[in-house]
């Protein structure tokens, strides 16, 4: 993604403003730099043959970093410096570790929502997490306190 | 529920097979987090749970840190030869090498000394005395001026386990913890529940001093101070304090009425000050606001180190009977460091270059002042050291004593096996190598 500008992802998209994705080719390759699309997301990138070259080129530019998760959490792996404030204020988390509440990480065999794995925020359980639990009040307190502004949800 | 949010199994959590190491110590900054997890695979750390990035680049998976190779390593210890290419040589010939070279300076010149341990630390310390060296510790420029004043001023502190359970207001001074020790605030400081604290960050008032706006902000508020009115800040709090003033600058208000609401407060104190005109005086100027605090309520100086060993360094020069605070062979900050024909630098586990101004290093190299460089891993002082000893990685590869930022003994476990020399043994070898 580094120095791409929004005419080099408009060229490697369809250009056929078929709105499947919603919007036209260059506002897809807009909101693909701002993180608020995936390539994913445009249909004839994803299907067609002739694309694949392009599609596997955006993914690469827009898939490592922002990778979604199965909780809709967007994880920018170059802000993150693995600081365990998001697994630290996520009730789900301290309900679910001991290890957590008493100021450590968690451990192996315990399962909270987050956990620093190689330095990095980890979604160990999103089974658990209130964005997937249905009904469940919601919560964005790893989101609002990250200091780094690593994450975001989509 | 958001369309995306379907979990789908190639997403979850994968655990690496391997051979686990539970609770290893980290020697990535001054908390020595005892919390770490580790698998090991063919001699290698393939998963770590709980590190944060400095703690990973030290486990060899700094892939953001080093980006690559992931094990920075030289193979043998090098020379280079008049052709101007590094060439591998024993372990015994780099020792002689390094002792004629150590022989033949004016003035041996040691630097780091704060990323090993306790014992390393003694070795060092006795080389020093039988050079007469003089010695920059790489957490000089905060831990020199730390011992000075103390020296002369009463201190207050406690452990971090005290801080965690008691602290309601929490002070970072010249220190942006989230860069300079990364877990402080989730283990210890803000994000963690404790006796006075029992909403965590929601119970606790953070601030931090700092001429500039940084991602400190993200839970603590700022002080508003600049480089040159910094010190005049620090004197008008420590009055406000002092004399419990009803008329407090507003800058001021926040933070002034939280310490005299809270039972027990934590001031954090960093490297920053090094870039104050008078690091000396804003270091007495912090003792003494943690002194006007504790006249009613407990206070803890706490100095926020990066480098896991840096208390290890100054409880050594102590117990070898060095005083750190008056000795002319301690230094302080290395940028005061001015290169003279005739010296050698021996740097062990630090990397000065990085630090050094573009006038040192032109001194340097026009002075063409030898670089001896024991370490572990590869640096810019490796690259441009005349003689590179590696040696294994406290912490990681190598065990023993260190001291956590509040004074506290760990024990610093070895959980990888290594074929190089232990910090110990090279200074060791140093010292016997310079014969009677």
């Amino acid at each position: 993604m580094a120095g791409m500008k929004v005419l080099d992802v408009y060229r490697l998209l369809p250009r056929t403003n078929c709105h499947q994705c919603g919007m036209v080719c260059m506002a897809f390759a807009s909101a693909l730099l701002m993180g608020k699309a995936r390539p994913e997301d445009c249909p004839p990138l994803v299907e067609e043959e002739k694309h694949a070259e392009a599609y596997e080129k955006l993914r690469e530019a827009f898939g490592d970093k922002g990778e979604r998760e199965a909780t809709g959490l967007s994880i920018d792996r170059d802000k993150c410096d693995g600081c365990g404030i998001c697994a630290a204020v996520c009730e789900i988390s301290l309900e679910k570790s001991q290890e957590l509440v008493n100021g450590k990480g968690s451990r192996r065999a315990e399962s909270p929502v987050i956990a620093i794995v190689d330095g990095l925020i980890t979604i160990k359980n999103p089974d658990a997490c209130r964005r997937v639990v249905p009904d469940a009040p919601t919560c964005n307190a790893c989101v609002d306190l990250c200091p780094m502004k690593a994450l975001t949800f989509l | 529920m958001p369309e995306d949010a379907i979990i789908k199994e190639e997403d979850r959590f994968h655990e690496a097979e391997g051979e686990p190491i539970n609770s290893a110590v980290c020697p990535g900054c001054g908390c020595l987090c005892e919390d770490i997890d580790l698998t090991i695979e063919d001699g290698k750390v393939v998963q770590i749970f709980n590190a944060c990035s400095w703690g990973l680049s030290k486990f060899h998976l700094g892939h953001r840190f080093l980006r690559k190779p992931k094990r920075a390593k030289c193979v043998f210890p090098s020379r280079e030869d008049p052709s101007g290419r590094a060439l591998p040589i024993s372990f015994e010939e780099a020792i002689n090498n390094a002792t004629a070279r150590l022989k033949a300076a004016k003035r041996v010149v040691m630097s780091g000394l704060c990323q090993t341990t306790f014992d390393a630390q003694l070795a060092a310390i006795s080389l020093m005395k039988r050079l007469d060296a003089v010695v920059y510790p790489s957490e000089g420029m905060l831990l020199t001026p730390f011992f000075k004043a103390l020296k002369s001023l009463p201190y207050r502190t406690a452990t971090l386990e005290e801080v965690r359970q008691l602290a309601t207001t929490v002070i970072f001074w010249g220190v942006n913890p989230l860069h300079s020790c990364p877990r402080l605030v989730t283990r210890y400081a803000v994000f963690v529940a404790g006796i006075n604290a029992p909403d965590r960050h929601i119970s606790r008032k953070v601030f931090y001093a700092d001429p500039y706006e940084n991602d400190t902000g993200g839970f603590a508020l700022r002080i508003p101070l600049t480089a040159e009115n910094e010190r005049d800040i620090l004197s008008t709090l420590t009055d406000v304090i002092e004399e419990e003033s009803f008329s407090i600058p507003k800058d001021l208000e926040a933070v002034a009425r939280a310490i005299e609401a809270s039972p027990f407060v934590a001031l954090f104190v960093g490297r920053g000050i090094a870039y104050q005109e008078n690091p000396q005086a804003l270091m007495d100027g912090l003792v003494r606001l943690s002194n006007a605090i504790s006249r009613r309520r407990a206070c803890a100086l706490l100095p926020a180190v990066s480098d896991f060993n840096a208390m290890g360094f100054y409880f050594a020069l102590l117990q070898s009977g060095i005083d750190p605070a008056g000795d002319p062979r301690v230094k302080g900050d290395l940028r005061e460091y001015e290169p003279a024909k005739g010296d050698v630098l021996l740097c062990v586990g630090s990397d000065p270059i990085w630090f050094f101004t573009e006038a040192q290093i032109t001194a340097l190299r026009s002075m063409e002042i030898p670089v001896i460089a024991v370490s572990a891993l590869r640096n810019q002082t490796t690259h441009a050291a005349s003689l590179v000893i590696p040696v294994a990685e406290s912490g990681v590869e190598a065990e023993g004593l260190t001291y956590r930022m509040d004074g506290i003994p760990i024990w610093l476990k070895k959980s990888l096996p290594s074929a190089q020399p232990t910090d110990l043994a090279v200074l060791t070898a140093l010292e016997k190598g310079l014969g009677d």
